[in-house]
């Protein structure tokens, strides 16, 4: 039986261009996450996904309280988000995916973990969209991941 | 004043609250007024109150831990298009 997470569809006007009478929509689209930090997960935090983003960006704040964290590589700049460059290191970190229903996902994924928190929480294709069967419908405000 | 809940050790990834997303929902309506509050501002929401805002999300996510919100909902107040 496949497990179906729903994501949330988010829309607001651009207001800098409402004001010139040009209709832009801001969109975006979150999923409520859970990392484990000690033997414990942490409360809910809302990811965006980004198909922009090969891999998985966690700001500082969201892995800063995880223990034993299995670090795959020295610091490495990530281009194109932020102000330029973030300064990041590859790990294997624990994610499950939220719902309202008793069925959680959880999974091991590869992550870059940021030294600031210059970039929001970004999940990317790489282990997440390898796995999951991604199922968009704007017009319809549906949106899901299906495992 | 919101309601407090003592926390229980999370062994198990927790179920996602009807508080959370409808938290989550009041943010998304009221996304205009947030903007011009609080701009690029973390914030904490519960009940349709903002309870905590700040520039350093980590900060804002503790004050909304010493609540005792079951499962806070932080977000990040973008004003106008921010490019990832």
């Amino acid at each position: 039986m496949s497990i179906k997470v729903r994501l949330y569809w988010k829309t607001k006007l651009d207001r800098l261009h409402l004001a010139n009478g040009i209709h832009v929509r801001i969109i975006r689209l979150f999923v409520p996450v859970s990392f484990r930090e000690t033997t414990e997960w942490s409360d809910p935090v809302n990811a965006i996904i980004d198909l922009g983003s090969p891999l998985t960006v966690l700001p500082k704040r969201v892995w800063q309280t995880m223990q034993n964290v299995q670090y795959l590589s020295d610091i490495v700049p990530l281009g194109g988000v932020g102000k330029g460059v973030v300064l990041a290191r590859l790990a294997k970190i624990e994610i499950a995916f939220l719902t309202t229903q008793k069925e959680i996902f959880a999974r091991t994924i590869k992550a870059y973990l940021a030294e600031d928190d210059a970039v929001p929480l970004l999940l990317g294709v790489e282990d997440l969209l390898t796995w999951a069967r991604l199922v968009c419908d704007y017009p319809k405000s549906k949106a899901f991941l299906q495992v | 004043m919101p309601k407090v809940k003592t926390k229980s050790a999370k062994t198990r990834p927790p179920r996602l609250s009807r508080q959370y997303l409808r938290d989550q929902q009041w943010v998304f309506d009221h996304d205009s007024e947030l903007e011009e509050k609080y701009p690029n501002e973390w914030i904490v929401v519960h009940n349709g109150e903002v309870l905590a805002t700040g520039d350093k999300a980590f900060d804002v996510w503790r004050r909304a831990g010493e609540l005792g919100l079951g499962q806070p909902f932080l977000f990040l107040v973008e004003r106008g298009i921010h490019v990832y």
